[in-house]
């Protein structure tokens, strides 16, 4: 849980942060990264420069997020539960695009090594790769959260 | 410019769709392989698409493969844009028929950039087909008058005389030539000369109807097919298109111009089984015969028992001196 930062710290530092883009911006590249995350986890600078800094989009995207993530976890969990490779590669490829999308890095490369597994015939490292894909998403949707929360305002 | 995008996850397509927007495109986006598919194959297609491979229902490179087999008018430019990044995955997308290859997660000015790539792409063909078409409508054309040039037209004359011969119907020819053309160039000069000529082929094809043919025949000569022309009003036919010369001036940059027109007139009836190149020889004597009995008047290629014939009542109804 090194990574997951408390509400009210982040909101000091994230609001004057988000709000002091336009919308039409160029790339914030002299933005200070949101103090202490961890961008191997969640990169905002990526996300923000990849939506072009319009901050509607990136609450939408969160959104969106927000509302499926859920069930593809399900899917992965169930896909797991009966060793459905098949399934298991086609959740994990969504999945590593998404994460990719989100500019969080270490969950699409847990999603990827999912889709990897998907792909072959062994199901002896499914458990244990599905435990590390778990806990890199305990550490990420808090955050993920909490900036959708700051972008709602 | 509208194009296609192929995603089947809603957060990446929802992604690239508003990126795309922003950008200036009209974005369609669906989810399924079949739904490209479906897109990219009717006629007011999107000409850009960026595809995904990993979709339900049908992959990107199946998508590929149809879209080019599946032969419209105007090419797409597809893009893969997938999360598969071996060389040998990006060597089997472009063999699919892909035309570009990007890696997920994009970079937005990159993705740009080669999007600008398909439109230059697409530009490029454009011209290339708008230069096709004008090259279709120019080489069967008389640049000048934009009527049929000599190639044509004689060709055209072939295939009249063999359909009439075989209907047992009669095909007119006029072979006709603007009267003192040479003086209108020495004294007005040459532009004036082709207003001339611009307005005489307007003329022409006006009084003609649809189904006949007008081509430029030489320089100041222009020939005349009317197909299935009534042998006892080809006469006529012929004095309408001398009088739509000369009952009116011609306006040029260098003032009205009134000027007349010979005409050598043929009639298929007249010269049975004769070949094309017979018929234009007869045709052009008769117009000979024209422009020595005075000029601005029709003369009739007779042939000799004809001429025994009803030298009469042909010579009636033609204008002028017989």
């Amino acid at each position: 849980m090194g990574v997951y930062i408390s509400k009210p710290i982040r909101s000091e530092v994230l609001k004057p942060e988000l709000g002091q883009f336009p919308s039409n911006g160029k790339a914030p590249s002299k933005m200070t990264p949101v103090a202490p995350t961890d961008e191997g986890t969640f990169n905002l600078n990526t996300l923000l420069e990849r939506v072009d800094n319009d901050r509607e989009l990136l609450r939408e995207l969160l959104e969106i997020f927000k509302e499926e993530f859920p069930r593809y976890r399900e899917e992965l969990r169930r896909a797991a539960a009966l060793s459905d490779l098949p399934r298991l590669r086609t959740v994990g490829h969504a999945l590593k695009g998404m994460f990719s999308n989100l500019a969080a890095d270490r969950a699409a490369e847990q999603a990827a090594n999912l889709e990897r597994l998907g792909k072959g015939s062994e199901t002896a490292g499914l458990a244990a790769a599905l435990e590390a894909f778990e806990a890199e998403a305990a550490a990420l949707l808090p955050m993920l959260d909490s900036y959708l929360a700051e972008a709602r305002r | 410019m509208k194009i296609l995008i192929a995603e089947d996850d809603i957060l990446s397509r929802r992604l690239l769709q508003k990126t795309l927007e922003k950008a200036g495109y009209e974005v369609i986006a669906v989810e399924n392989g079949r739904l490209v598919q479906e897109a990219l194959c009717q006629s007011d297609r999107p000409r850009l698409a960026l595809l995904d491979w990993e979709m339900p229902e049908a992959d990107g490179p199946t998508v590929c493969r149809a879209v080019r087999a599946h032969q419209e008018k105007s090419y797409v430019y597809m893009i893969f844009l997938t999360s598969k990044e071996s060389s040998e995955d990006k060597v089997a997308g472009l063999e699919s028929g892909a035309d570009d290859y990007l890696t997920k997660p994009f970079h937005t000015e990159e993705l740009k950039a080669r999007l600008r790539t398909g439109l230059r792409i697409l530009h490029l063909e454009d011209r290339l087909v708008e230069a096709r078409e004008e090259m279709r409508f120019k080489a069967p054309h008389d640049a000048l008058t934009g009527l049929w040039n000599r190639g044509v037209i004689v060709k055209l004359l072939n295939g009249e005389l063999e359909r009439a011969s075989r209907e047992r119907k009669c095909t007119a020819i006029l072979l006709c030539d603007i009267d003192h053309f040479k003086s209108v160039n020495d004294t007005f000069g040459h532009p004036v000369g082709d207003e001339v000529s611009r307005e005489v082929a307007r003329r022409l094809q006006g009084s003609v109807r649809s189904y006949d043919f007008v081509g430029r025949y030489g320089g100041e000569e222009f020939l005349i097919i009317l197909n299935n022309c009534d042998p006892g009003s080809a006469l006529t036919r012929a004095e309408q298109m001398r009088e739509a010369i000369a009952k009116r001036e011609i306006i040029t940059n260098s003032g009205p111009l009134r000027l007349t027109m010979s005409f050598g007139l043929l009639r298929s009836v007249d010269w049975k089984g004769a070949a094309a190149s017979k018929c234009l020889n007869e045709a052009d004597a008769a117009l000979y015969a024209a422009k020595a009995s005075g000029r601005n008047c029709v003369r009739l290629a007779q042939s000799s028992t004809q001429a025994e014939e009803l030298p009469a009542r042909v010579s009636e109804k033609v204008h002028g001196e017989w």
